[in-house]
């Protein structure tokens, strides 16, 4: 980083107004509007981080419901014999290991429900789908591998019997506890490209035949892919990697200047009406209580704006649904813990000491 | 000087306080003994760095005593903690300072009224109350500016309103007059000694002849001493 750069990101950390630290003169709203957009890409970044870090159980929170079921073959520990989507187990008991890179699946009844999956290996997943591609029913779907980075279309026939195919690229495979001769419990992530987004396959044991779409449809029931079910799918199925790491710190780093900024404010403006209020008759720690309540009436109104804004971005305008408040816990928390941490360090600036001590050196360094 | 007397509302005896900066200790005040009689109008004498003005905020419950004694009307500073302190600043005395002090984000009304609400009065009853005091000074029509708004001498007599607003049985002044021109200067210690007629015992620190010349009593104060009572 370059001498300028590292003097201008020091004035803006100890909340330097003279302008030329690249935030103007300090507006009333700079500090809240920095904070809010800091919440809103910690609240963006979180989604995915939160999800893969905290479990299985925070997918389930947030309401995933495309799911699958399947058992493991007995002489395979690797494969997945057969591949039924069917009702959501309640208990959600799952775990992944990330480095299973490869599963068969081989379809049960597809024609039954009227969706297939088509592979393309490694062939040209923008072409059309077309009558004459090789539609895998269930007799030829049986024993078919599937890989991280194969293409596949799935094609779902509609209440309208009108067919959509649904390109996937599978992104990663991520299958738990896989053992020899016993019922297993794994899930699938894939990619996909033509909804610029993903999908999950929870795969359970038992079940019968595909389902896709929400848990409290029948078995059997046609639904469509949603971009609501596929979007945070694709998120987790990028687990914590490096862009949404980085987005998160961005969003953390945001936030911790935000409030460094507003807490130096604070002391630097106010901790002399804060004295004054002392002069006055105000008790010191009183005084400097009132003066540490802004920095937590802004942080709690950037926390509520930002996130609100990031879950209106991600299930309003992308995915038509809310995420469960469950998911923002860890972020929720991250943020009120450096609040506070904040509200804390006004409150000591400004009762550092004996106020008393402090504000008699002010009123003699003015006398 | 005159000795401590049990009708004294201001009973100082041996009374010393020091202060450390981060290189250096400093004896502001070094045992010092006086008395303030209830109606006296008393100024503080002395060149910069004698220790007047850390007097003054000793008396006005700004700065703890390091030794000795302080007493104001019933109450002993000596041995005060910090919350006593701060009742003794809101209810005790008033201070007005040489830079004034106002809050500049309030105006005229608001910043005299301040202290009554600090002091538990709704901000109903303390505007009329402020309102009547900054008639008493002189200033009923700047009621609703700014500090920023007002000259030297208004933003002085708005900090004296603010210092009577709780009724203090002392009014402190610290150098009130120093940033001030002559003219405002008279106007200002005018109004402090129509207030010392009425009633209020008024302790003025200064190092201006002139200012020291319109109280009844003076004394002089020399590296932290009080010198022999000269009047």
């Amino acid at each position: 980083m370059n001498p300028v750069t590292t003097v201008r990101l020091s004035r803006i950390l100890q909340g330097d107004h003279s302008g030329r630290a690249g935030f103007g003169s300090g507006g009333r709203w700079e500090l809240p509007l920095l904070a809010a957009i800091a919440a809103f890409i910690l609240a963006l970044g979180s989604g995915p981080f939160v999800a893969p870090a905290a479990g299985w159980r925070f997918m389930q929170a947030a309401r995933f419901d495309w799911v699958a079921s399947a058992t493991t073959a007995q002489e395979d520990v690797r494969s997945v014999p057969l591949l039924q989507l069917t009702e959501p187990k309640a208990d959600g008991d799952y775990s992944y290991t990330p480095d299973l890179t490869e599963v068969t699946m081989h379809l049960v009844r597809p024609s039954s429900w009227s969706r297939y999956v088509h592979t393309y290996l490694g062939g040209n997943v923008d072409a059309e789908v077309s009558s004459d591609d090789a539609i895998i029913d269930d007799q030829s779907a049986r024993g078919l591998h599937l890989a991280v980075g194969d293409d596949v279309v799935i094609l779902f026939l509609s209440a309208a019997e009108e067919v959509k195919p649904v390109r996937v690229r599978i992104g990663a495979i991520l299958a738990s506890s896989v053992e020899p001769g016993a019922p297993t419990t794994g899930l699938v992530a894939i990619t996909g490209r033509r909804l610029g987004a993903a999908a999950v396959a929870k795969i359970a044991p038992g079940g019968q035949g595909w389902r896709f779409g929400t848990g409290s449809s029948p078995p059997g029931a046609r639904t469509k892919i949603s971009m609501r079910d596929s979007y945070l799918s694709a998120l987790v199925a990028a687990g914590a990697g490096p862009a949404t790491t980085g987005t998160v710190l961005l969003g953390a780093l945001l936030w911790w200047i935000a409030l460094a900024r507003y807490a130096r404010r604070l002391l630097e403006h106010d901790r002399r009406a804060t004295a004054l209020m002392v002069t006055l008759g105000s008790r010191p720690k009183a005084a400097a209580a009132v003066a540490a309540l802004p920095v937590l009436a802004v942080a709690g109104a950037a926390i509520l704006v930002g996130t609100l804004l990031a879950r209106w971005v991600i299930f309003t305008l992308i995915e038509e649904r809310a995420v469960s408040v469950l998911a923002l816990v860890p972020l929720g928390g991250f943020m009120a813990a450096t609040s506070g941490l904040a509200a804390y360090r006004t409150y000591r600036g400004v009762h550092a000491r004996s106020a008393l001590d402090r504000l008699a050196l002010m009123l003699m360094e003015d006398s | 000087m005159r000795a401590t007397t049990d009708a004294a509302l201001v009973r100082a005896s041996e009374l010393s306080v020091t202060y450390s900066t981060k290189s250096v200790r400093v004896e502001a005040l070094r045992a010092a003994t006086f008395s303030v009689l209830p109606g006296e109008r008393v100024a503080i004498l002395g060149p910069s760095g004698s220790g007047k003005s850390t007097l003054l905020h000793a008396l006005g419950g700004l700065r703890a005593v390091s030794s000795g004694h302080l007493v104001i009307g019933d109450h002993d500073l000596s041995s005060a903690t910090e919350n006593d302190l701060a009742d003794h600043r809101l209810h005790q005395v008033g201070t007005i300072f040489q830079q004034f002090y106002l809050l500049g984000r309030l105006n005229a009304v608001d910043n005299v009224a301040v202290p009554a609400v600090i002091a538990g009065s709704s901000w109903r009853t303390a505007r009329a109350r402020a309102t009547e005091l900054l008639d008493t000074v002189g200033m009923a029509h700047r009621l609703k500016h700014r500090p920023h708004e007002l000259s030297g001498g208004e933003q002085q007599r708005v900090a004296i309103a603010r210092a009577l607003v709780n009724a203090p049985q002392l009014l402190l002044a610290d150098e009130p007059t120093g940033s001030l021109d002559t003219d405002t200067a008279a106007t200002v210690l005018d109004l402090l000694e129509e207030l010392n007629t009425q009633g209020t015992t008024l302790l003025i620190v200064t190092h201006d002849e002139r200012v020291a010349a319109r109280a009844a009593r003076v004394v002089r104060m020399v590296e932290g001493r009080l010198l022999p009572d000269a009047a």
